[in-house]
């Protein structure tokens, strides 16, 4: 992918990030006028850089959108819910852009109809406000800036641009609009469009002006507003020239690094260096100019461009930007800072796979760091002063492993907000198409998590969010009844907790039905009458993250499909996180995350079987004990020991992973006690051992499907510990 | 009459045509749908009669006599027209 468009995406999506915030904040309070600011500028960014890309489908779609918050600006027209939402589905579309051109490193084929589609809904918003005219469908910039391109060369001339809509009975009153038009000073040209479609010939009106008249004239705005006295209230009439003067002493400070990056990158190239590098340096410059409105500048590159091309010699193009570049100060430069400062300016771009390299090489070297610790324990023995040496090395060693370990992992750290952002967004639509108003509140967004979590994250709080709204919040009518607040509260809070990271979403909605829950589950027999007698309410709630399982009575576009909070365990328990639910009849439900600050260490602890080791997470541990092997009874095929009143399953260890265990001659039994998803069991072992922090590798290729192991990590005698995955052990 | 059926079939526009003119030409061009439009001794034209021209975009046989016409409503018919 060329370097541009990589740069493109990037800051097309901090751009895109931006401008959400700023839609969604503008939606509660539409007078703000720093976040109206914000968003047009994010919007107009958007616009340019699809132009330095050549992405012209894109500029098109964002230039709709930018008009509206344009004329926000201007106060021509208010901010309402509706251009709100256009500009969100422009920006929408934008991001399915971005995601196919990320994959392909080429325009997305499709984009120009789907650019016509997003346009024609700001049209069609447009006329359904009834504010305002309604805009040609294909307009590339503001009717003025249309005008000029329209009318050709002679436009050039031009100071003053009027369009006049007359009224569409002024025939009556007199009135000749082309006639007064005629009569403006320095007329250079003139246009003409029909207010709305022209209908058949045989019904139009022929005494009903349905005309919208333009006209570009050399004369100043003044003498224009004189000549058009009369009718002023159905003008627009704009000065053309300040504009394009002040335009042509201003290249912002980042078009300027664009220029110079492509006359570096010409000085580079020899006097007959590579075609395609002169081309593609001299198409960027020229675009850059253009978006500037500095036609004249982008031609005179794009003349040189050619010349180059032809006698392969860089100069010509060289010193046509040089000129473009030196004829301009440098802009004074404008705060383009987004409003919420997010981090120290100093920063990085850094590609996520070159951290991971580095991540994989810190723990590379944490093995060798860990075989040198074994070696010493071997050397420990003869006690020589050497080995009093090589004991203290290894203590530096280990404590800049250490460090180094925390560094690197800091790097893959990522505020959840990440995973947050898109979601107020989402919630609105969702209570829009569901009719049931809800307000997301948010705290903790800053909480930080690894990179894989924060990614993860996204789709399994989808899921819940959309559950909260399609199940858990009431409609109107039964809200009004219990006596709730008529608009919903669904809170997101994170929060660090030791290890762990823990994400909350609740909402205020009905709660889980538990007797419908119990009678599904009798329905579809996920589990016996005898065992749901016998479960707590709590075990029946838990019940909602059985595979299949959907209460749903129709499924709605939302959710329901019965894929949902099986899905979303499977998600979580995959990164070596928990996920439960609490819910209160009439209060609301509460979906609780919690999740392990870095996916890639494990806090292990070593267990023996069948004469082999493995790791068990600790995370998943709740105590030990050793007890007298005839307390663990048989329960019809399984195993059960007595815990505090408690009946727990037991599990052989060399039994579940199908090892052959020699006679244990010892009548005590050794017990890990684990917490899988809230429920208790236990795991036979021969022996507990010591705790360590590890590298988690999970298997690839054909190791990658055995169950009941989550990967591996070498330890320091260079023997392999395998991990164990105790949810798939126990299922 | 500023608007009246040539003997070849098309219609003519001839001197300062008033906006009344405007149903005229509408009517003639209803009837003579493929017909061409003849401005060349046309001095004026009220925006009714060129507001019609605008929406039927019917040939034209010009370039017409007056000046606004021929400068600057000749050069948006084409652009209509193409």
């Amino acid at each position: 992918m060329n370097e541009f468009v990589e740069q493109f995406l990037v800051e097309s999506r901090e751009h895109i990030e931006q401008a959400t915030a700023d839609l969604l904040a503008l939606e509660k309070t539409p007078d703000d006028r720093e976040r109206l600011d914000s968003a047009f500028r994010a919007f107009h960014t958007l616009k340019g850089s699809a132009g330095i890309v050549d992405f012209t489908a894109m500029a098109h779609a964002v230039h709709a959108a930018e008009d509206v918050l344009s004329e926000a600006r201007t106060g021509a027209r208010a901010i309402t819910p509706g251009s709100i939402g256009d500009c969100l589905a422009c920006l929408d579309q934008v991001i399915r852009w971005l995601d196919a051109m990320a994959v392909t490193g080429a325009l997305p084929p499709a984009a120009t109809a789907e650019a016509d589609a997003i346009v024609e809904r700001f049209a069609r918003g447009a006329s359904a406000r009834a504010a305002t005219w309604p805009k040609p469908r294909s307009m590339p910039a503001s009717w003025e800036e249309e005008l000029r391109e329209t009318v050709g060369g002679i436009g050039a001339k031009a100071r003053t641009a009027v369009r006049y809509i007359p009224q569409a009975d002024c025939f009556y009153a007199g009135e000749d609009p082309f006639a007064r038009v005629a009569t403006l000073p320095g007329l250079l040209a003139i246009d003409a469009a029909p207010a709305s479609p022209w209908p058949p010939l045989d019904v139009l009106d022929p005494f009903a002006c349905n005309l919208v008249v333009m006209a570009l004239t050399a004369s100043p705005r003044s003498e224009v507003i004189a000549a058009m006295a009369d009718v002023m209230s159905q003008c627009d009439v704009q000065e053309l020239v300040d504009e394009r003067v002040e335009d042509d002493r201003k290249i912002p400070l980042q078009a300027r690094e664009i220029l110079q990056a492509q006359m570096n990158l010409l000085g580079e190239t020899g006097a007959h260096g590579a075609v395609g590098r002169v081309a593609s340096a001299g198409v960027a410059a020229s675009n850059v100019l253009r978006y500037l409105r500095r036609p004249v500048d982008a031609d005179n590159v794009a003349r040189a461009l050619d010349a180059t091309l032809q006698d392969g010699d860089p100069r010509a193009l060289r010193a046509a930007i040089g000129l473009a570049l030196n004829q301009a100060p440098p802009a004074a430069t404008t705060p383009s800072a987004p409003i919420e400062a997010q981090g120290p300016a100093r920063t990085l771009r850094v590609d996520a796979a070159r951290i991971d390299a580095l991540v994989n090489l810190t723990g590379e070297l944490i093995v060798a760091k860990n075989s040198i610790g074994h070696t010493m324990k071997l050397g420990q023995e003869n006690d020589s002063a050497l080995t009093a040496m090589l004991k203290d090395r290894f203590a530096t060693l280990d404590h800049l492993v250490g460090e180094l370990q925390r560094s690197v992992l800091g790097m893959r750290v990522l505020p959840l907000r990440q995973a947050f952002q898109r979601l107020p967004r989402l919630l609105r639509e969702m209570s829009t198409d569901l009719g049931k108003p809800a307000r997301l509140f948010v705290e903790g967004a800053e909480t930080e998590a690894d990179k894989a979590i924060v990614e993860m994250l996204f789709e399994p709080l989808l899921h819940v969010l959309r559950n909260a709204m399609d199940h858990g919040i009431e409609d109107a009518a039964t809200r009004a009844e219990r006596r709730k607040a008529s608009v919903a509260t669904i809170g997101l809070r994170a929060g660090r907790e030791g290890e762990h990271v823990v994400v909350e979403l609740s909402d205020d909605g009905a709660g889980i039905d538990v007797a419908r829950i119990r009678q599904v589950a009798l329905e579809r027999s996920i589990v016996s009458d005898e065992l749901l007698a016998g479960m707590s309410d709590q075990e029946i709630v838990n019940m909602i993250f059985e595979p299949g399982f959907s209460t749903a009575r129709e499924v709605t576009g939302l959710s329901g499909r019965g894929v949902g909070m099986d899905a979303v365990r499977a998600a979580v328990g995959r990164l070596g996180g928990q996920v439960g639910v609490e819910s209160h009849a009439g209060q609301g439900t509460t979906v609780r995350f919690t999740l392990p600050f870095s996916v890639l260490m494990t806090r292990v602890m070593v267990v023996g079987a069948a004469g082999q080791c493995f790791g068990i997470p600790l995370d998943a541990v709740v105590e030990t004990l050793r007890i007298e092997a005839d307390r663990i009874v048989p329960i019809g095929s399984t195993f059960a020991v007595v815990l505090r009143n408690r009946a727990i399953p037991v599990l052989a260890l060399s039994d579940a992973l199908g090892l052959e265990q020699e006679e244990r001659g010892t009548p005590e039994a050794t017990l890990v006690v684990t917490n899988i998803n809230g429920l208790h069991s236990a795991l036979r072992v021969d022996r507990v051992g010591e705790r360590m922090d590890v590298m988690l590798k999970p298997f690839d290729g054909l190791l990658a499907g055995m169950r009941g192991i989550a990967g591996s990590t070498l330890l320091g005698d260079g023997s392999v510990l395998l991990v164990l995955d105790l949810g798939e052990l126990f299922r | 009459m500023t608007v009246r059926l040539a003997p070849d079939g098309s219609i003519e526009l001839d001197g300062v045509c008033p906006s009344e003119d405007a149903e005229t030409l509408q009517q003639h061009l209803i009837a003579n749908p493929a017909t061409s439009v003849d401005w060349r001794s046309c001095v004026a034209a009220h925006t009714a009669v060129i507001q019609v021209l605008l929406a039927a975009k019917p040939p034209l046989r010009g370039p017409p006599a007056g000046d606004f016409l021929r400068d600057h409503v000749a050069a948006l018919m084409n652009r209509v027209r193409a």
